[in-house]
């Protein structure tokens, strides 16, 4: 399949990934600022009074951005935690919310939804992680809450620079009625490594066979997120696996057939916390607005069904697909543990 | 297509000359060199000539996705440690008429340094007397923050506190150059190159002298310009070929404006996945394919999109 990247220069003609670090004069103040700049010793840091004059400015090239993206360092004000999207699985969780301490990704998959939620691919790191705690403790005075802090982003793939994986932890330590989901597709566990484990802190990991891998740029391999999901359980952490999205490429059975399998091969079955398994959908305002910004895309210009506002694969082809997945994971893992989201959840 | 934008004849005489621009006699409101890959405005100075210049040029010649636009040019610098002659890219533009500042992406590498810079309605005589922005309870960041002790602002050595409006350079035409441009083109496609000529007291070199400070560094631009990527956004999937078959086929099968929309995000998946649109779509240019309705046409559509979305051999 193509992509865009035939058509997109070499990387090298791009300045390098956070050479442009854009900071709100209030987040300058912030004392993890001094901690993320100290990552960057040779980027130019340009002083902005709100994130959104940079983030939110129009006709920006998300993708292009994404070649040379940039930091923005802001101070996050108004709400800070959000009820669980629609989009989202809950995993049997009542009280189920999210937070973004980071807009966007360092990643770059062809189809993240990100690029047609946001209109910069540069990323925004909300240094004020203390104010989400206030508000997280103010729920946690009336309910248990089930917590995901990596939505919208990936944040162990930014702890070397962050740091907010660790604090996270440690919060998570001091709540035992806050469960804490940490999804991922780095293969960054050796970051936190020398925690102790939490029974309340949920490592997941996103799985995508190596047919699907090479439509993640940047993206750690397969192999290197299992062997990472492998040091994880070994450490005594609960892990959840996530095959989510499925994408029905050609062969798309055989593909997950031969990926699941090696997937039980590395890791243990009867370890694992959960597992979750989604079909690829996306609500088609931002499948238009991806499709302008990646129109080489050969996963993004499949001829989707839409109904009420979302456009996913034929029903009855991704049905088959996720009976097929379910019933493979089940040979490993208790079915009772295999979460699937449904269209109509 | 490089698309230049310069306030007067000596700023844009190196380029005309590097880049073997022509006049064109048949443009009247500005005077527009060109060539076959290149188009360079004299605008006048002041932002008002600025604006206007930018949206005539990018007018007459609409850009593609592929272009760039340049505002090239002189400008003045608060700093005396600052070399005359020394060219910068703004990547912070700040209209003093209104204190709005603009921020053009940088994504390609450049030889050039980075600074924010200033526009103003008038000649700047005294930068001294320039107002400062309010000090905020932020770390002066002209001290070093990074333990490695170097300093990182983008302004530099100054702090950002004693710039006027938080930028090293001033000028009278960025701010509305870019303003003007952004209707037109994405924020990345925007290039904002200005070389100091002065300190703001000492008032502007002669035209001759601006020529020749600006050779070299019109020299240094052009060269990074002809290396600088054109990444086409947009490009089409389609050969002649699998056009004129989606025209055929679109006609021959009585697809509405929506069915044939669709035929076209059918034909862009089975060309993006290594398939070819005009052999798929051959059937129906063959002299004894009849469709009698649209709703006939409508099942072949069906036909096709049950075939390539993968639960039928192509
Ligand atoms: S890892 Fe997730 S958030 Fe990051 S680019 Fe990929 S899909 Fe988007």
């Amino acid at each position: 399949m193509n992509s865009l990247n035939t058509v997109c220069p070499a990387r090298q003609t791009f300045n390098p990934p956070f050479s442009r670090i854009y900071a709100e004069r209030e987040a300058l103040a912030h004392p993890r600022a001094a901690q993320v700049l100290s990552a960057f010793p040779a980027s130019r840091v340009i002083v902005i009074d709100h994130y959104k004059d940079v983030f939110n400015r129009t006709h920006q090239s998300f993708y292009l951005q994404k070649q040379s993206q940039a930091l923005i360092l802001a101070v996050k004000k108004g709400t800070l935690i959000y009820p669980g999207a629609p989009f989202c699985q809950d995993f049997g969780n009542s009280h189920f919310y999210y937070t973004s301490s980071v807009m966007n990704c360092i990643y770059d998959c062809e189809y993240c939804y990100l690029q047609g939620m946001y209109p910069s691919g540069n990323l925004v790191l909300f240094l004020n992680l203390e104010d989400i705690f206030g508000e997280v403790r103010a729920l946690l005075a009336r309910h248990p809450v089930y917590l995901c802090v990596s939505y919208d982003t990936d944040l162990l793939a930014l702890e070397g620079i962050t740091g907010l994986v660790r604090d996270w932890i440690a919060f998570a330590g001091e709540h035992p009625d806050l469960t804490l989901e940490i999804r991922t597709k780095s293969a960054a566990f050796s970051r936190i490594a020398d925690l102790a484990p939490l029974q309340n802190v949920i490592l997941a990991w996103t799985l995508s066979p190596e047919a699907a891998a090479r439509h993640e740029h940047r993206v750690p391999s397969p192999a290197l997120r299992l062997q990472s999901a492998l040091h994880a359980l070994r450490a005594g952490w609960p892990v959840r696996l996530c095959f989510d999205p499925l994408l029905l490429l050609p062969d798309a059975r055989n593909l997950y057939r031969t990926f699941i399998e090696e997937v039980f091969r590395t890791l243990p079955g009867d370890q694992i916390l959960d597992i979750g398994i989604g079909p690829f959908r996306i609500s088609t305002e931002y499948l238009k607005r991806i499709r302008r910004s990646r129109p080489a895309c050969a996963i993004l210009s499949y001829p989707f069904e839409v109904t009420d506002g979302s456009a996913s694969y034929d029903r009855t082809a991704m049905h088959a697909l996720m009976d097929e997945v379910c019933s493979l994971i089940a040979k490993y893992v208790n079915p009772d543990k295999i979460y699937r989201y449904e269209e109509d959840n | 297509m490089l698309l230049f934008a310069a306030a007067l004849y000596p700023e844009a005489a190196p380029l005309i000359d590097f880049l073997h621009l022509k006049k064109d006699p048949a443009f009247r409101a500005f005077d527009l060199f060109t060539s076959a890959d290149a188009a360079l405005i004299i605008t006048g100075c002041g932002p008002a000539n600025a604006a206007a210049g930018t949206a005539c040029l990018l007018t007459a010649r609409p850009p593609k996705s592929s272009d760039s636009f340049v505002n090239f040019g002189i400008c003045g610098c608060c700093s005396r440690d600052t070399a005359i002659g020394t060219p910068y890219l703004a990547c912070r533009i700040t209209d003093a008429g209104d204190g709005r500042t603009y921020y053009p992406d940088l994504l390609y590498a450049s030889p050039f340094a980075e600074a924010g810079i200033t526009s103003f309605s008038k000649p700047v005589s005294n930068p001294a007397a320039l107002p400062r922005l309010p000090e905020s309870s932020a770390p002066d960041p002209g001290q070093p923050i990074a333990p490695s002790g170097r300093k990182q602002w983008a302004y530099g050595t100054l702090p950002y506190g004693t710039l006027p409006y938080g930028n090293l350079l001033f000028d009278m035409e960025a701010a509305a150059c870019y303003q003007s441009a952004r209707h037109f083109l994405m924020q990345h496609q925007m290039i904002f190159c200005k070389v100091v000529s002065d300190y703001g007291t000492s008032g502007r070199p002669a035209p001759g002298a601006v020529a020749d400070l600006l050779k070299e560094p019109a020299a240094s631009l052009t060269a990074w310009l002809s290396g600088l990527p054109a990444p086409d956004l947009s490009p089409d999937p389609f050969t002649e070929s699998d056009h004129e078959a989606i025209r055929t086929a679109s006609e021959r099968l009585k697809l509405s404006e929506a069915m044939h929309a669709q035929l076209i995000r059918l034909m862009t998946y089975a060309s993006l996945t290594g398939h070819s649109p005009a052999k798929l779509l051959a059937f129906f240019a063959a002299p004894e394919f009849t469709c009698t309705s649209k709703k006939e046409g409508k099942r072949y559509l069906e036909q096709l999109k049950y075939r390539l979305s993968g639960q039928a051999d192509l």
